[in-house]
């Protein structure tokens, strides 16, 4: 099976980032091309209106491919959220807004994030600023598409 | 253990009522520890007056000044999910095929987590994936903006608007009674 990954390493950093921003990691570009089922965070305080997801760009511009709403996430500990179906293409950032709390960053050391103070999930492309040297806990994997792993509910697909 | 409807994370996702399920163990079971955890307290007089440092788009320019203030936080003792799960399903599934799929969900990956397994793949097999609609979600938005704010779009025909309004209507109505959806092993 093709596993994708995408996003930082996700555990607890020194501080926590601030929120109504818009964050792209810089670490970790998708390595492949399919669907991410899989997200997980850890925010240093809870956090509300979460969305995650994949975005396409390059230099400073990008927009967002596919996202989930994710919702209320609480903070203190990794959160893992499975189901998801995303698209991904190899060599999307992993993105994350929320419009309070925040998420687990480190300051130094790093690739850097992009960041912009606004939430820019389906608002087409944005040019963004960089934060060199952070890292964001948010990551994300999934599989290629030839690697099937969903199951349907017959009846409910006839209508 | 215990399941329960986590409504901030449902919503309509490509054309499915997509349901966030939020896993819980309870003091007895094994590894409750590692989820029963010190977090910082949102509702602390310290935490509410915010950081008084200089900050820059976000960011602190002292972070050690910042890293200071953050480890002298109140910290409060809470119980956090050990692992969360969306399912999609139709408008048309009843309450008890809802609960059933939760309770199959609380089951697999509840006994994964416990003998310390692939939470991940155990996910997997139980992930239903229905979706009508093979859509991204920022386009699924435009027509979701437009049903809520006109009644009706002209980005889709009538029978996908109907479908993406039953899928929201329902999706409000499952979060509303997410007590009743509440499911204990």
């Amino acid at each position: 099976m093709a596993v994708i990954t995408i996003g930082a390493e996700v555990k607890n950093r020194a501080a926590g980032h601030g929120y109504n921003r818009t964050y792209l990691s810089v670490d970790g570009p998708a390595n492949l091309t399919g669907i991410l089922d899989t997200m997980l965070f850890y925010f240093h305080s809870a956090a509300s209106g979460v969305k995650c997801g994949t975005f396409s760009g390059s230099s400073t511009s990008y927009d967002d491919r596919d996202y989930e709403t994710i919702g209320n996430v609480t903070n203190g500990s990794i959160q893992s959220f499975t189901g998801l179906n995303c698209d991904v293409t190899a060599s999307d950032l992993m993105g994350e807004y929320s419009n309070s709390g925040g998420i687990e960053v480190d300051y130094s050391g790093y690739l850097g994030n992009y960041y912009i103070l606004e939430d820019t999930f389906g608002q087409g492309s944005h040019t963004y600023a960089l934060w060199t040297g952070d890292a964001i806990s948010i990551g994300g994997t999934g599989t290629t598409p030839d690697q099937p792993h969903f199951s349907y509910y017959p009846h409910i697909l006839a209508h | 253990m215990y399941a329960k409807i986590e409504p901030t994370g449902c919503s309509v996702r490509r054309g499915a009522v997509q349901l966030r399920i939020d896993l819980f163990l309870e003091p007895f079971e094994p590894r409750y520890a590692e989820h029963y955890v010190q977090a910082v307290d949102e509702g602390s007089k310290a935490f509410k007056n915010g950081y008084k440092g200089r900050m820059k788009d976000g960011e602190p320019v002292d972070p050690d000044d910042y890293n200071k203030w953050l480890n002298g936080l109140p910290k409060k003792w809470q119980n956090n999910p050990f692992h969360s799960h969306f399912i999609q399903m139709s408008p048309d599934a009843t309450d008890e095929e809802i609960q059933r799929q939760i309770k199959t969900v609380l089951d697999t990956i509840g006994d994964e987590h416990t003998k310390h397994g692939d939470v991940i793949q155990a996910a997997r097999r139980v992930s239903t994936h229905y979706r009508p609609f093979d859509v991204v979600a920022k386009e699924e938005k435009k027509v979701t903006d437009e049903l809520r704010e006109k009644g009706s779009s002209g980005l889709v025909d009538s029978d996908t608007c109907l479908l993406l309004t039953r899928s929201a209507l329902r999706g409000l109505q499952i979060a509303s009674n997410k007590d009743s959806f509440m499911v204990v092993k």
